[in-house]
Order: structure tokens, then sequence, then C-alpha cells
């Protein structure tokens, strides 16, 4: 084996400066929440309004910094466990101003999924929906990507992108065991978003999440493919 | 010898990416995909970052151009071809994929591009490369042995996200603590497959549940003290190596992120370990040598 050859001293204190820099980079963006905050107060307490300034945009600086070479992740391994199940129920909403036809879209964790899409093209599409839940933009998004994509059914034109929300309770541990079943009997539809699809509408964002739209059995009840009405 | 194991997991692990989103692939980083960069009004950009390679070039190049140049470089990390250019290439467009839709981030792209950052200033393509190969043949092999800082460095980063999620973990949830915690993961729809061994949290009195809480939460704590020393250094990486493996075996959804860690964690096992388990493997060392070299005493 060769021996390692030991750099000239300049080029050993640059590497010694990135190695401390990408540290204490992940450190720094690993910090909880409530050392920034603290930390920002006690600059703009206890010193000038140009020293705060500076200091903070230094470290501005420097989480720009760790989005560009990908050290920003805050590492939070299977943290908080969801006390719920939930799923998203998303349906295209068509008519010619007769007839409405509200479709449930084929998507993949709403339709018949092959074994191969289970198991290898569909591996990201859990942490999609997740990703979706608390960004009603990326909502709006992907609403208008579908209406793209599923622009007509029977002749008639899309008008809304409609989003419920299906949720099911886990019983706590103490009390699956005393059962011996995971679930609450009791599935719940929400409705989350109705997103308008015609050009000269804006979305319309509806939030009624407090009051169930439906209380079922099952989640199988809810799983209507296909629901249409003639208006009066 | 370690390092070149983790070069090829990774490249493997692109790979195998890039096989699993073709189908979705212009649905997820399309110019008119999911986040389409054509909604001017939506400002789509509230949710992308700037800092992508193919939101740059969108008009002049097709998107699927940019699916065989992910297979290409994934291939040439993992054979060791042009290893210096082809990691930082695909450290760039890994960055790309993960700025040009948010919304789609998984761990392991994570795991892997901080992985890929090391790579871009480590040795990793001069054992088990054709790289390695071409050189010797051509008989212009370096004298020099180069510098492990940078294999230090991930070593360093990896042992940090176990150091760093535990402390969340007890923040988040006190689950962790109290060994209920996979009880909510075996009972959601998300992650597990519904009903599916279902006695592991609801058998036994809930006992099962808590020695698999606690025993998860022993091995994510102790891996980054244990794996300092010699002589538990490679039982404790094994063990993570299981862990992690039985995770992707028991929750689709993450398959790929712990496969990440699986590969991640190959860096730390010393050379002697590879090269014995590859002797043991061609029936070449009794098994007593095996042993002893799990065990650092060999």
């Amino acid at each position: 084996m060769n021996e390692p050859t030991t750099p000239p001293r300049h080029q050993r204190l640059i590497l010694s400066g990135f190695v401390v820099l990408n540290l204490a980079t992940v450190g720094w963006i690993n910090m909880p929440d409530t050392v920034g905050k603290t930390l920002s107060q006690w600059l703009d307490t206890s010193s000038s309004p140009t020293t705060s300034y500076r200091m903070k945009y230094i470290g501005w600086r420097w989480q720009q910094y760790a989005h560009i070479v990908g050290l920003d992740n805050r590492w939070q391994m299977f943290g908080r466990q969801s006390r719920f199940n939930w799923w998203y129920d998303i349906r295209a909403v068509y008519s010619d101003g007769r007839h409405e036809c509200s479709v449930l879209l084929p998507l993949p964790n709403q339709s018949a999924r092959s074994i191969s899409q289970r198991m290898l093209f569909d591996l990201k599409e859990r942490k999609f929906e997740l990703n979706l839940y608390p960004n009603t933009l990326a909502r709006e998004a992907y609403s208008r990507y579908l209406a793209r994509q599923f622009p007509f059914h029977n002749g008639m034109p899309i008008q809304t992108i409609r989003w419920h929300l299906g949720t099911e309770g886990i019983l706590p541990p103490s009390k699956a065991v005393q059962q011996q079943k995971l679930h609450t009997s009791r599935v719940q539809l929400f409705h989350l978003n109705d997103f308008a699809m015609r050009h000269n509408e804006d979305s319309e964002i509806v939030r009624s999440r407090i009051k169930p739209v439906a209380n079922v059995q099952s989640k199988e009840d809810l799983h209507v493919e296909s629901e249409c009405e003639i208006s009066p | 010898m370690p390092l070149s194991m983790t070069r090829i997991g990774v490249g493997m692990l692109w790979l195998l990416f890039f096989i699993a989103t073709a189908p979705n692939w212009e649905r997820l980083y399309g110019f008119d995909g999911v986040l389409s960069l054509g909604e001017k009004d939506l400002n789509a950009f509230r949710t992308i970052s700037s800092f992508s390679i193919l939101n740059w070039t969108d008009g002049y190049l097709p998107i699927a151009f940019w699916w065989w140049l992910g297979v290409v470089l994934a291939i040439s990390v993992m054979l060791g071809l042009q290893t210096r250019a082809a990691t930082i290439a695909l450290f760039l467009f890994v960055s790309s994929l993960i700025q040009r839709n948010t919304t789609a981030v998984n761990g392991e792209e994570l795991v892997t591009r901080m992985l890929l950052f090391y790579g871009c200033f480590s040795p990793w393509g001069d054992r088990l490369s054709l790289d390695c190969f071409l050189r010797k043949h051509f008989g212009c092999e370096s004298q020099q042995t180069p510098l492990i800082w940078s294999w230090r460095m991930m070593q360093v980063n990896f042992l940090l996200i176990y150091a760093i999620s535990l402390p969340y973990k007890f923040a988040d949830d006190i689950d962790w603590l109290t060994g209920d915690a996979l009880h909510w993961t075996i009972a959601s729809d998300m992650w597990w497959t519904r009903g599916w061994m279902s006695e592991l949290t609801l058998g036994y009195n809930g006992v099962l549940r808590k020695l698999m809480t606690w025993g998860t939460v022993l091995v994510e704590g102790l891996f980054p003290i244990l794996v300092c020393f010699r002589i538990t250094r490679v039982p404790i990486t094994l063990t993570v190596m299981a862990l992690h493996l039985s995770i992707a075996f028991c929750i689709p959804g993450v398959t790929l992120f712990t496969l990440s860690m699986v590969v991640g964690a190959t860096m730390l096992l010393p050379a002697e370990t590879y090269s014995q388990l590859w002797y043991f493997s061609s029936k070449r060392m009794p098994a007593n040598c095996l042993t002893n070299s799990l065990f650092g005493t060999h």
C-alpha cells in the first residue's frame, strides 16, 4: 500500500475549513426551530439593527449554500406517526349545462393496480400524496394537470376537480389489543377543495373539514366510480 | 473497497429509481407535469426551486432525454466508468430532480444526494471499477494513495442521520418511548398492507410490538456509538442493515429509502469483512474465520 501524500499547508487549511463548514451546516440545519427563534430574538435585543441584519444575512446565505449542495435536509426518520388513516377521493366534475357527472379519476391510489405497479412503479405515490397534504397550491397545480389529462367525459367538458379526504380512525394500542382489531368502524368523508377549471373563473378553495359529508361503516361504501345527475 | 461498494450501491439504487419512475417520468418531471411550468398565474415557482437543469432546458430538450441521461449516469457510477465526472453529473442531475418537483421527493433522493456530494471529492472509483481495470490494463496506475477525508465526511454525515433523528423521534412522538410507535405504522393504510401481520401489534398483549419499537430505538441509538469501536463495528452495522432490509420488506412505500440507508451503511464495514465474505461465499474459507472477521478479532 502506498503512503498517503500529505498536501501542502494551505491545501490542508482549505480542506479543514470545508470539513468544518459542512459539519456545521448539517448541525445548523437540524437545530430545533426554537433555537433559531431564540437566537434571532437575542440578536434583535442585544445588538444594533445593522449587526442583527448582517448576522441574519450570513445565516440566510449559509442556508442557501446548504440548499445548493444538498445538505439542507432535516433528518427525521418516521418521527410522528399518524393517528388515523386517510386518503384522497379525487373526482372530475363534467357538465354540459343539463347533465352533470362526477367521475372518480383512475389515479394510482384510487384504481385497481397490477402487482408490478404496486411493488415498483407506484413507489412514489404514497409520499407524493403525503407531500400534497399540507400544500393547497400543489393540490391546485395537480388538479390542473388532471384537468389536462381528462378534459372530457361522454362529450361533456370538465368543470371542476373535486377533492375529498376520507378518514378512518386507528384504535389506540391498548384498545386495539382488547378488541383485537386495528381500526374504528367509522369512516368519514370530508370535502377538501373544489378547483374550478374554467379559465374565466377563479379556483374556489373550500375548507369544510369540520363537518363530514359522509359517515359510513367501511372504505368500500364510499367507492362509487361515477355519479351522474340531470339538472332541473 | 467499502467506498467502492457504496458507489456501486448508489449507482444500482439510481438505476432502480429510474426504472421505477419510467412510467411516471413525464407526469412527475415533465414541463406539463404535475407542477407545470406553463401555469404562469399559479406561479408554480413558489413550489419549484430555480436550481434545476430541467427547468432551464425546457423547450430545448425533451424530458425523455433526461431519463436516458440519468440511466447512463447511474450505470457509469455503478460500473466506475469516468467515475469522478459521472458522480458530479449525477449529483447535479439528482439535485435538479429534487428541485424540479418537491412534492415527489422521498428520503432516498436526499440520502443518496448527500452520498453523491461527498462522492464528488472521494476516491470511490479507485477500486472495483472499470477506471481501475483500464488503468491497470494500460499500466498507468497512480502511485499515490488518495486522501480519505471525503470518505470520513460521508461516514460522519451518515451517522449524524441516526444521531439527529433519534432525539426528534422522542420529541415528536412519546410512543417511541412507551413502545407503541410501531402500532400506528402497522395499522396505517398508507405505509402497511392492510391487515398484514397485524398479530405483531395485536398479539402477545402488545409485548412483541413494544420489543420491536424499543429494539428499533436501541439499534438506531447505539449505531453511531458502537460503530466507532473495532469489536462492535461489524455486528452493529450488519444489524442496522438487517433492520433496514426488514423495513424495506414490510413497508413498500419506503423501500428505496431504506435501501439507501443499507447502501450508506456499506461504507462503515471494514475492507477485510468484504474480502472474507467474498472468500467465504466462494467456499475458500472455513466458517470460524468468518466469525472472527465479523467480531473483529481476526
